[in-house]
């Protein structure tokens, strides 16, 4: 995609300093390409601290390749980069655990996040990748909801939870794939336990 | 037909999934946790709920379990009916009216014959599970069934406070049988007349509390038992207990080695005479000097008394303690911590 196709995510033009009016160029791992305000970056400690160290002029972010996200397909990224740029100077929580953390989704997020599960499943996975704290936060809220008043087996359901057996059906497939050499090894050390050997070696 | 949203929790990174479990309520916490053994090792490692800690109070029809955020308002929990009916009730602030009555609740694997029974594997459930103390333990002894008196030690868990509550005196041997086993890491508050010839000795805290009922049993010899570092009486009689004997009690720290004695409160419930200043003309009276000490001290955790107008006497080794008398009062307090931070607490008004 080039430069100029590049969708630019909701900008309110006036919050931005003069500045600041920096756009970042980023790309999705399906090549899908977004200019992002150098403000609504701060809300993303990973995309704040990687455009610092590239230190980037105005010009850079022109004429260089867009910046690669490898992980985030551009469905995703969208969703990322318009939450940033709606909470785009806002104070990032700091969560050490002094106070309890209460979580409220405002309506732009609820709007936001009014998406099937597997796109919320990425959204979660990209805000901690990108590690913007409070898209996390509300986007877990949004998980931690779908709980409410379920008994265990609604609970099953709705995150498919295995149960007891199936979780010790999965630890033996599991064992039973590793790999055969070194389940002979173990098999002969165990044999050789029980004939009295003193070294396997 | 509604369709059911499914959202795959355990793929996500673990990060992701405490941060989710943080914002689920204290129920639904649970519930989650019944799913399955590896549901319940998740929730013990989510290390920051907003939930501190687990009162338990029983009385004389119920044995209540309250989950506490911070501050002393409860926002929900479960009950456990003595009355013979097999069932856990659970109430939720939040979502029911402070009036409505507590509900049903149909999910929890506690239950068994004997509801003490389900309280305490509830109780060890809880405490397991959310990796959470037991703040506070009340047991209301008036009116509890006869069998369930019997067996109230389980329930004496390590905890911070225990209220002891009654009427009507209990014999010594009950509360000896009740006193054995506790393990009180903070203070131990008596509500219930005791014998004169109880052995106060058997209270294991730090700190001990005397409330209105309690503190009208309590007499000199119970006073002079106490081996606390902290003793609060409010509302004793002064016809069993005076200012002579408050002075002798400062008198014996005064003539001690003790390092750890901190603050003595005798709060009177009638009128007491006024306070004879003679009685203190053994000892070297000061007047504060905030170089010395602060202009307040703490009682309890959470209250400070202002005390700049107290009389302030050194012991031989040089540890300082003021004698704050007001209208209602007389305090003792030792300077452990001459300059002890109390800001942020409520101040005494007594």
């Amino acid at each position: 995609m080039s430069v100029e196709n590049a969708p630019v995510v909701d900008v309110d033009e006036a919050a931005i300093p003069v500045e600041k009016k920096m756009y970042y160029r980023f790309e999705s791992n399906d090549k899908k390409e977004f200019r992002v305000s150098e403000l609504a970056i701060q809300q993303s400690e990973t995309l704040n601290r990687l455009v610092e160290a590239m230190g980037y002029t105005s010009e850079d972010v022109e004429n260089k390749p867009a910046i690669a996200i490898e992980n985030i397909d551009g469905k995703t990224l969208k969703l990322v980069f318009q939450w940033c740029e709606h909470h785009k100077g806002e104070a990032i929580p700091v969560d050490d655990g002094s106070v309890p953390k209460i979580v409220e989704i405002p309506e732009f997020d609820a709007k936001l996040m009014d998406i099937d599960n597997g796109l919320l499943f990425k959204l979660i996975w990209a805000a901690d990748y990108l590690n913007i704290v409070q898209l996390l936060n509300v986007s877990c809220k949004k998980v931690a909801n779908m709980a409410q008043g379920k008994t265990p087996a609604q609970l099953r359901r709705v995150y498919l939870l295995p149960s007891d057996e199936e979780d010790e059906a999965a630890k033996r497939a599991a064992q039973e794939a590793q790999d055969p050499r070194a389940r002979e090894v173990e098999e002969e050390f165990e044999e050789r336990k029980r004939q009295g050997g003193n070294s396997f070696f | 037909m509604r369709i059911e949203p499914k959202f795959p929790l355990f793929k996500l990174p673990f990060l992701c999934i405490e941060c989710a479990l943080l914002e689920f309520h204290v129920f639904d916490l649970l519930t989650f946790s019944f799913v399955s053994k590896k549901c319940k090792n998740t929730v013990k490692l989510v290390k920051k709920h907003c939930w501190k800690k687990i009162n338990i109070y029983k009385d004389f029809n119920k044995i209540s379990i309250k989950f506490l955020q911070d501050g002393d308002a409860w926002d929900c929990g479960w009950f456990f009916s003595l009355n013979g009916h097999r069932e856990l009730f659970t109430r939720d602030i939040g979502f029911l009216s402070v009036n409505s009555d507590w509900i049903n609740s149909k999910t929890y694997p506690f239950l068994s014959e004997d509801p003490q029974e389900s309280a305490i594997r509830a109780i060890e459930y809880l405490t397991n599970c959310l990796n959470r103390p037991i703040y506070e333990c009340r047991i209301f002894m008036d009116n509890l069934p006869v069998r369930y008196r019997d067996s109230l030690v389980p329930l004496m868990i390590h905890c911070e406070v225990f209220l002891l509550a009654n009427d009507t005196v209990l014999e010594n041997d009950e509360i000896t049988e009740i006193l054995k086993n506790l393990r009180v890491r903070g203070g131990i508050i008596i509500n219930t007349p005791l014998n004169h010839n109880f052995d106060t000795s058997q209270f294991k805290s730090e700190r001990i509390s005397f409330k209105t009922i309690g503190a009208a049993s309590v007499t000199r010899s119970i006073l002079f038992g106490l081996q606390q570092n902290e003793i609060l009486v409010f509302n004793c009689i002064y016809s069993k207990i005076r200012a002579e004997d408050f002075v002798e009690f400062f008198d014996r720290w005064y003539n001690s080695e003790d390092k750890k004695f901190k603050n003595l409160l005798l709060k009177w419930k009638d009128a007491r005479e006024p306070f004879n200043m003679n009685l203190l003309n053994a000892y070297e009276i000061h007047k504060y000097d905030s170089r010395r000490r602060a202009p307040a001290f703490g009682v309890l955790q959470w209250f400070r008394k202002k005390c700049e107008d107290g009389m302030d006497i050194m012991r031989k080794d040089g540890l300082w303690a003021t004698i704050l008398n007001t209208r209602e009062c007389l305090y003792f307090h030792v300077w452990l911590e001459p300059f002890e931070d109390t800001t942020g607490r409520k101040t005494w008004l007594n």
